[in-house]
C-alpha cells in the first residue's frame, strides 16, 4: 500500500487520532507534510519491514514516468485520484517540467484534500490546478466535481491516475472498485487514459510474504483500515478493453526505466518482484 | 477569531503612514487633539482613533484635517492617495466593536511589530502551534474539507510573521504546563508532535527565541497571559490580553510598564535558550512523560 488512499474511509470525517496513510507515504518519501504520528507509524513499518521505504520510493518513481511519458504522448490534463498529501514529485509539478498541463487530485480524506489546497496556494495555478474531496467509489460525483473546478475539459482526452489507491477496497467478483474504474473508462472521452497500480501477492518473493502479512496487521491495528492484494490477472482487468502501453503489466521498477528524470533516484531490487506492485497504462481506443 | 492571508505588510504599513502623517502633520500645525476635535465638532477620542489608524478616516473629515492644518498639495494628495488605498485594499479594520477587536487589533500588527514579548502559561499561541495542535482545538468545527482548509489556512497566516521579510523579534516564554495541557487532552502523539513543531520553528526562524518556565522555576508567582508588541513609533506599543468574554489592549505607559516588568521576571526565572531547546528535545523523545497515553 505504498500510496495515499485515505479515500477508503469515506465518511469518517476528519480524524486526528489515527495515523494518515498519505502523509505517512511522504514520511517514507522524505517529504515535509507528515506530523510526528505519522512518523512514528512510518518508522513502525520500517522496523517491520525495512525495504518498504525503497517500495514507497519505487513507486513514486514509476508514477512520475508515468506522467512524463503521458505528457510526451500529447496529454495536457490529469485526474489524480487517490492523490494524498502533496509530497516529492506531485504530478502537476512533474507534468509541467515539460508542458503546462492541467491536473484535478481527487482525495476524500478532509485534512488531506485540505493539505493539498494549501500546497496548491503556494505552489499551483488556480486555473491549471484543483483538488476535489469526493469518494472515488462515486465516478459521476468525481467527474461532475472534477469539471465543477473548471479546470478540465471534457472534450480532450485526460489520463485518470489510480495508483495504489484500488487496494483499500475488497476484491470480488464485480467488486465496487472495479466498477468504479469501468465507470471511469466510460467518462473519460477516445484518447484518454487510464493508469492503475497495486500492491500484490501475486508473484513476490517468498521471503517478502511474512512481511507482507506483518505489513498488513500494522495497517490494520494501527490505522483501522484494511488493504487488499489483488492478482496480476485482476488488476490487468482494471483496464479493461483500453489498449495496454509498452512495456505492458509489470513491476513497477519495470516500467520505462531508461526514464532518470525524477527528483527522486531510481530504487534497483535484487528482482522487481520485490517492488510488490503491479502497473500498467491503457489508452482508449 | 481572523486571521485572513490577505493580511499584507504592505497594506498594514501604509494604514500606520497615513496615521503617522496626520498626527506629525497636526503636532507641526501646533494643535492639540483636542482643538482639532473642536475644529470638527467631534470628540478628541475620534482624532486620536484615526491617527492610530484604528478607524478610517472619511473623505470629508481628511479634507477638512488637510485644510487645518495648512497642509501643502503635495502631502495632501499623498495623504488622500493613502487614505483611498486603505478603504479598498487593507487589511480588516480591527476597532469595530465587539468583544474580539483587540485580537482583530493584534492580528493585523503583529507583522509590524519590531518585537513582541509573550507569556503563555495554558496555551500556545497561534503562530506557534503545529497544525495537529491547532486541529484539535477546533476539532467541532474542523469538520469537512474548506473548514479544514481555512483554519490551516489562517494558522498559515499566523505564522507568517516568522517569515516575512524584517519580521519582528519573536521572545516567548512558555510555562512548563502549557506543553502538556493538550486540547483535547494529554498524549504522547500530540506533546511529540508540539515539541518537533517548536523545535523546528526555532531551527528555521532565528529572531523565534523560546524560554520554558518549569515547574520548579524560582519565581514567587506568574500572572496570566498576555503579549507585549513594541514597535518603532513607540506610540503604537500594545499589550494584548484574552479572557472569556473578549480580548483588551493596553496602551498606557504605565500599564506597559508593568507588563514589561513581569515579563523581565519571567524571563529570568525561565530557562536560557540553550537549556529551553534541550528541554524540548527531552520532550520530543517521549522522555518527561511518564504514564501518558
Amino acid at each position: 500500500m505504498p500510496n495515499a488512499a485515505p479515500s477508503a474511509v469515506a465518511g469518517r470525517g476528519v480524524n486526528l487520532d489515527l495515523p494518515n496513510v498519505a502523509r505517512v507515504y511522504d514520511f517514507l518519501l522524505g517529504g515535509t507534510a507528515y506530523w510526528s504520528r505519522d512518523r512514528s507509524f512510518g518508522l513502525r513499518i520500517l522496523h517491520e519491514f525495512p525495504e518498504f521505504r525503497d517500495i514507497a520510493r519505487a513507486h513514486r518513481v514509476f508514477v512520475n514516468r508515468v506522467v512524463r511519458q503521458l505528457v510526451r504522448l500529447g496529454v495536457r490534463q490529469f485526474l489524480d485520484i487517490g492523490s494524498g498529501v502533496l509530497s516529492t514529485g506531485n504530478t502537476h509539478q512533474i507534468a509541467d517540467e515539460i508542458a503546462p498541463c492541467r491536473v484535478v487530485y481527487v482525495d476524500n480524506e478532509p485534512v488531506t484534500a485540505a493539505q493539498t489546497e494549501l500546497a496548491l496556494d503556494d505552489d499551483g495555478d488556480p486555473r491549471r490546478h484543483a483538488v476535489v474531496d469526493v469518494d472515488l467509489r462515486d465516478p459521476a460525483a468525481v467527474w461532475a466535481g472534477a469539471l465543477a473546478t473548471g479546470v478540465l475539459d471534457p472534450q480532450e482526452p485526460v489520463a485518470v491516475l489510480m495508483f495504489s489507491v484500488l487496494q483499500f477496497f475488497p476484491p470480488g467478483l464485480d467488486d465496487e472498485a472495479s466498477r468504479a474504474v469501468a465507470h471511469y473508462r466510460e467518462l473519460v472521452p477516445t484518447g484518454s487514459y487510464l493508469g492503475v497500480s497495486h500492491v500484490t501477492d501475486d508473484g513476490i518473493p517468498d521471503a517478502v510474504t511474512p512481511k507482507l502479512a506483518k505489513l498488513k496487521q500494522l495497517c490494520e491495528s494501527w490505522y483501522h483500515t484494511a488493504f487488499h492484494c489483488r492478482s496480476r490477472a485482476a488488476i490487468r482487468a482494471l483496464l479493461g478493453d483500453f489498449e495496454l502501453l509498452a512495456p505492458g503489466m509489470v513491476w513497477v521498477p519495470q516500467w520505462h526505466p531508461e526514464d532518470h528524470a525524477g527528483p527522486l533516484e531510481a530504487i534497483s531490487f535484487s528482482t522487481p518482484n520485490h517492488s510488490m506492485v503491479w502497473a500498467g497504462v491503457g489508452r482508449k481506443r | 477569531m481572523s486571521g485572513d492571508k490577505s493580511v499584507s505588510k504592505a497594506s498594514t504599513e501604509r494604514r500606520l503612514l497615513l496615521g503617522r502623517l496626520l498626527r506629525t502633520a497636526r503636532l507641526d500645525a501646533r494643535l492639540t487633539q483636542q482643538q482639532v476635535a473642536s475644529a470638527l465638532d467631534c470628540r478628541q477620542g475620534k482624532i486620536n482613533k484615526i491617527e492610530k489608524t484604528y478607524v478610517a478616516v472619511s473623505k470629508q473629515d481628511l479634507d477638512r484635517l488637510i485644510e487645518l492644518y495648512g497642509i501643502d498639495a503635495e502631502l495632501a494628495g499623498e495623504l488622500r492617495e493613502l487614505a483611498a488605498l486603505d478603504r479598498t485594499d487593507a487589511p480588516p479594520r480591527n476597532r469595530g466593536a465587539g468583544p474580539w477587536r483587540g485580537f482583530a487589533h493584534l492580528i493585523a500588527h503583529e507583522p509590524t511589530a519590531t518585537e513582541i514579548l509573550c507569556w503563555h502559561s495554558e496555551r500556545i499561541p497561534g503562530p506557534l502551534q503545529s497544525p495537529m495542535y491547532m486541529l484539535r482545538q477546533h476539532q467541532p468545527q474542523a469538520a469537512s474539507r474548506p473548514e479544514v482548509t481555512q483554519l490551516l489556512r489562517e494558522r498559515e497566516a499566523r505564522a507568517q510573521i516568522f517569515t516575512i521579510e524584517n519580521p519582528p523579534r519573536y521572545r516567548a516564554i512558555l510555562s512548563e504546563s502549557s506543553l502538556h495541557r493538550m486540547p483535547g487532552g494529554r498524549s504522547t502523539e500530540l506533546v511529540v508532535d508540539l515539541a518537533e513543531h517548536l523545535l523546528k520553528l526555532t531551527r528555521e526562524h532565528h529572531q523565534i527565541e523560546l524560554q520554558i518556565l518549569t515547574f520548579d522555576a524560582k519565581i514567587s508567582f506568574v500572572d496570566s497571559d498576555f503579549q507585549i508588541l513594541r514597535f518603532a513609533e513607540p506610540e503604537q506599543n500594545f499589550a494584548y490580553i484574552e479572557y472569556p468574554a473578549g480580548s483588551r489592549l493596553l496602551e498606557r505607559d504605565e500599564e506597559l510598564l508593568r507588563f514589561g516588568e513581569h515579563w523581565d521576571l519571567l524571563n529570568e526565572a525561565a530557562l536560557s535558550r540553550a537549556d529551553s531547546t534541550a528541554f524540548l528535545e527531552a520532550l520530543a523523545k517521549g522522555d518527561r512523560l511518564p504514564g501518558v497515553p
